[in-house]
């Protein structure tokens, strides 16, 4: 049984009364009277109670409320207006009367709901849009026959719409699924917009994300390329004879320097991050001379190269940046890990209204399970 | 009289120039005086891999596909961020940063889409009650599909919609992407360039061509294909940029889907080429794209019969957007022939129309520059975002299918300096190339006296730079004393790809008024032997498991070097030369794919492919006293007739 206290305890008992549309399927007759005065009062009041509207709410968790007298204060008869023209009002409604007629003439008017139901209207808006569309393909309007043909074509995908609806074929569908969910998804990002960021709120997110912020340390050091193209299977041994010489020789060398085989980068690279370096050499060469002590010859160390043989002159540390200096570049990086977390905390609100129970043999063990559930809620988030 | 109000006009800008100069002379002199520095070494050099054709949700047809990242994005995942790719959910992210990235979006309703899109944007609360932005507004697939198909076949027919069409809805999308592009620009670190691409494809035919800026602030306007759609417009709206003090230039790309219009010696009216066309085209037009995902353009197995590695990527052939779909015409179409035909209106007119540099690109999408083979993830919005979509054949953008689409190319400038200045320069200067992805490192000279011993020789570059000229140079004029050009090649390598086969140069020259082309391999890894009877080289080698989607570097060289002499030259023809480097065979992204999959690789594409290098070409021209007697061209006297 539904209940929406437990669901969306965040909800005014204004919208409460609108999420009754979405569970229209599930609603108890007894509830239609609630339901049908509390639409009424909405609609003199100029009150919000759309779908979109409801996540709206729903999103706004974790911002401030925004206060009801926003809305009351713009003029009640604009929005009706508008309310009145919306025809997902008129589906509303109907869908209303239909339930109340259902209800207060029980099971005697069976007969005249299925008639309701094996009825397909086309309206006047829909034939409108038949031709409009027609019109705008071939820059004339639709002929007689024209119209004919595509009323047929339109009573033959609805009747097929329904019938499938009725044998259940858009549960399941991956196609239906995704476009629904996308739809949703959609709508959710439009309406989640991230508060304008405080002071101490940035200043927290920059001590927090301190790394983010901190210029990467630069190296300066000469290698000594071993080709083992040249050198094939002698190569360590190579390498290891040229290292002791160089240890024994003593010169620290420097930019002048051109030692070991002929390699057509250069020997002696001033200041570089680790992300030059990986341009440079590839990831794990750059990755492993990073960490290398200054002052004294390393190696053999390999590339994708091959074999180097590595000396360090200087590693050069930068002083942590201060709050004032990159204030812009906080504010932008807060305003986009905020618009993740408002995503994130709405999926959240979401599958917090269900059980999730994940079948499997590995999985019965209850730790298992949550496991695998957490995971699967933690890839899920946007 | 035409050409004497021409001449008129220019002495009277030439004089008018003379006097601002003069002024500004006058008025900067005492401070560039002191800020003047020593021109940079060119020894010095460094090579910067970069992406110059890349579109992002701004571009309506990326759009359509279901693309929503961003120009942010695409220069963030350039410089190496991890970025989700809206279409697929997934972390994407290079394993090896691009030093620069120059967004190309489509001139054409740049940035209209994703502002149609958004109910709050300007121009949606504009165009309310307008059908097409209600239909992409219904939120619902069909219409919405039906929306941009419509706004497509006005793009195709270059009958732009008004509404959309609106200089200050394109002032206010273009603003923004100078804006964008100035934000992620880091002067030595990591370059963006202000560019667009401008879509002129009559009857399908493709006349595509990307225009990039050297300065910070770019055009009031881009000029697009509904401003028109015959190239020599465009080169008008460069020329003025230019005297409006935006230098600029434009790069072509695509030759093989222009049904043999890009290099053909027609101007848009379909008349022979003049001298006038020749030098406005070489001076607008200077380099253009080997590679990318819509195939390559080096040459056509049916240009070059000789060329064993000719079948590389050929397999998108068809004209873009037709239905059923047609074969694009092959003469004409390709950066070989086009360099080789140069040559030789070259010889017959006085200039060469055709001598451009070389680069590649993505022409990617998805706001994603994805030169990794291994980590490849499709070009086309939601068309092609995973392996199942890729492989299945359902995948088709342009009446294409998905697995016929190629991973983008790279393409890297040597330059002073990564900077604007640095890389636009080197790109101008043709000290460019282009590669099918991997970031392949390439240095080639030609001059008259380099030693054999220069391929050993620590000072390479220092040497190459003093004895002649680098990729994209002229040779200098010949000594009375040399009797043939000789070519300095060093190659390495890509530290995270296959190791490399050989380096070839190719030679295209004109002889008695027809075209030549030879294919030479000049250096290669291993102890390999010709054959004494073809001259052919053995192949490499093969180390793929193709079921395993993996390879060995045990065949292959880490770096290739070689200084070759022409053995066939002839002091009186015209000849270009480039060089083509070759990695040994790796696995095709579909391969990758096939094995995530756990299914076989895909049938009628390759499962393992040599990626490769090309770089842009030199050329040689002869001193008239060379040419003992009047040459005759009867080919020629034929193609301008």
């Amino acid at each position: 049984m539904w209940q929406p206290q437990q669901i969306l305890p965040q909800l005014t008992e204004r919208s409460r009364a609108n999420s009754f549309y979405l569970q229209i399927a599930q609603i108890d007759s007894d509830e239609i009277i609630r339901w049908l005065s509390s639409v009424l009062i909405c609609v003199i009041c100029g009150q919000p109670f759309f779908h979109s509207q409801i996540i709206e709410h729903n999103l706004l968790k974790a911002n401030p409320e925004p206060t009801d007298t926003d809305s009351v204060s713009s003029t009640p008869s604009s929005k009706f207006a508008r309310l009145i023209k919306e025809p997902l009002l008129h589906f509303v409604l109907a869908g209303a009367a239909i339930y109340a007629l259902f209800g207060l003439f029980g099971q005697s008017e069976t007969d005249d709901a299925i008639a309701e139901e094996n009825t397909i209207v086309v309206t006047e808006g829909e034939m409108n849009w038949l031709a409009e569309m027609w019109a705008k393909k071939w820059n004339r309007p639709p002929s007689e026959a024209e119209m004919l043909g595509m009323v047929r074509d339109h009573l033959r995908e609805t009747v097929l719409y329904r019938e499938a609806v009725a044998m259940g074929l858009d549960k399941d569908d991956v196609i239906i699924r995704r476009r629904m969910a996308q739809k949703l998804e959609f709508l959710a990002e439009d309406l989640i917009q991230p508060e304008t960021p405080t002071d101490e709120q940035l200043q927290a997110y920059f001590k927090q994300h301190l790394d983010q912020y901190q210029a990467p340390p630069l190296l300066t050091f000469t290698h000594v390329f071993i080709d083992p193209d040249k050198r094939g299977d002698d190569t360590l041994k190579d390498a290891e004879k040229l290292k002791a010489e160089l240890i024994a020789d003593a010169n620290v060398p420097d930019a002048n320097d051109d030692l070991g085989d002929v390699f057509m980068l250069q020997s002696y690279y001033p200041e570089r991050s680790e992300s030059d370096l990986s341009k440079l050499f590839g990831g794990e060469f750059a990755k492993s001379i990073m960490a290398l002590e200054p002052k004294q010859w390393h190696g053999p160390v390999l590339s994708g190269y091959g074999t180097h043989l590595v000396y360090v002159q200087d590693r050069l540390e930068f002083p942590t940046p201060s709050y004032e200096q990159v204030t812009d570049r906080v504010a932008e990086d807060w305003t986009e890990a905020q618009r993740e977390k408002l995503n994130d905390e709405y999926i959240e609100s979401l599958l917090a209204r269900y059980k999730v129970v994940i079948e499997g043999e590995d999985l019965e063990e209850e730790d298992a399970n949550e496991d695998v559930v957490n995971e699967a809620v933690a890839e899920l988030s946007p | 009289m035409k050409d004497r109000t021409m001449k008129d006009r220019t002495m009277k800008d030439r004089t008018m120039k003379l006097v601002l100069l003069l002024a500004c002379g006058l008025l900067v002199a005492p401070v560039t005086a002191q800020d003047k520095k020593p021109a940079p070494d060119p020894a010095k050099r460094q090579v910067f891999f970069g992406e110059q054709h890349l579109h992002t949700q701004d571009s309506p047809d990326a759009y359509a596909m279901g693309t929503r990242n961003t120009v942010d994005d695409a220069y963030n995942f350039a410089k190496g961020k991890a970025v989700k790719k809206n279409t697929s959910g997934e972390m994407v992210q290079k394993k090896t940063p691009y030093d620069w990235c120059a967004v190309t979006d489509h001139a054409e309703y740049m940035g209209v889409m994703p502002q149609l899109t958004d109910r709050n944007s300007d121009l949606s609360k504009r165009l309310k009650d307008y059908p097409i932005v209600k239909m992409i507004q219904s939120g619902d697939e069909k219409q919405g599909q039906e929306a941009f198909a419509q706004i497509a076949v006005g793009l195709a027919t270059l009958v732009p919609d008004p509404n959309f069409n609106d200089p200050s809805i394109i002032r206010s999308v273009w603003d923004r992407h100078v804006e964008i592009a100035n934000k992620h620009y880091e002067p030595g670190k990591f370059t963006t360039l202000i560019a667009f691409e401008w879509t002129s494809i009559p009857s399908n035919q493709n006349l595509h061509r990307n225009v990039f800026f050297r300065d910070n602030k770019g055009p009031t306007l881009p000029f697009s294909a509904f401003d028109s759609d015959r190239p020599e417009d465009l080169w008008v709206y460069l020329e003025t940029q230019r005297n409006m003090g935006h230098d600029c230039f434009a790069i072509t790309h695509n030759g093989n889907l222009s049904n043999g219009l890009m290099f053909a010696p027609r101007n848009s009216e379909g008349q022979p080429i003049d001298v006038r066309y020749a030098t406005r085209r070489a001076l607008n037009e200077i380099a253009t794209e080997i590679i990318q995902c819509k195939g390559q353009s080096d040459t056509h197995p049916a240009l070059s019969p000789n060329d064993e590695f000719a079948g590389f990527e050929k397999q998108y052939m068809h004209l873009i957007g037709t239905n059923p779909p047609v074969v694009s015409r092959i003469n004409y179409g390709y950066v070989r022939e086009a360099l080789i035909n140069g040559v030789g209106y070259q010889e017959f007119l006085g200039v060469n129309p055709f001598k451009v540099g070389i680069v590649a690109g993505a022409d990617a999408h998805t706001s994603f520059s994805d030169n990794e083979e291994f980590n490849y993830s499709g070009v086309h919005g939601a068309v092609d975002a995973t392996p199942t979509k890729r492989l299945s054949g359902a995948g088709q953008t342009a009446g294409e299918s998905a697995v016929n689409f190629g991973s983008p190319g790279a393409t890297a400038v040597w330059a002073d300096e990564n900077t604007r200045e640095g890389i636009f320069d080197g790109l101008k200067r043709k000290e460019s190339y282009g590669t099918s992805g991997p970031l392949i490192r390439l240095r080639v000279f030609g001059g008259w006296n380099y030693p054999n011993s220069l391929a050993d020789d620590k000072e390479f570059a220092k040497k190459g730079y003093a004895g002649g000229v680098p990729m994209g140079g002229d040779l200098p004029a010949k000594p009375t004393t040399a009797k043939a050009p000789t070519f300095a090649v060093q190659a390495l390598k890509d530290p995270d790809s296959g190791a490399l086969d050989r380096v070839q140069i190719i030679k295209g020259w004109y002889e008695n008024g027809y075209p030549q082309e030879q294919v030479y391999d000049i250096a290669w890894s291993g102890n390999r032997k010709r054959d004494p009877k073809t001259g052919k080289l053995p192949p490499v080698g093969n180390t793929v498991n193709i079921k395993e989607a993996t390879y060995t570097n045990d065949i292959g060289a880490t770096q290739l070097s070689e200084v070759w002499t022409d053995p066939d030259f002839k002091p009186e023809h015209h000849a270009v030369y480039y060089v083509r480097v070759l990695e040994i065979p790796t696995p095709r992204w579909s391969t990758y794919d096939a094995k995530s999959l756990g299914v076989p690789p895909p049938e009628g594409v390759a499962a393992t492919i040599q990626e490769r290098a090309w770089s842009s070409p030199i050329w040689y021209t002869p001193d008239p006293k060379l040419i003992k007697k009047a040459p005759t061209y009867p080919h020629l006297h034929q193609v301008f007739k």
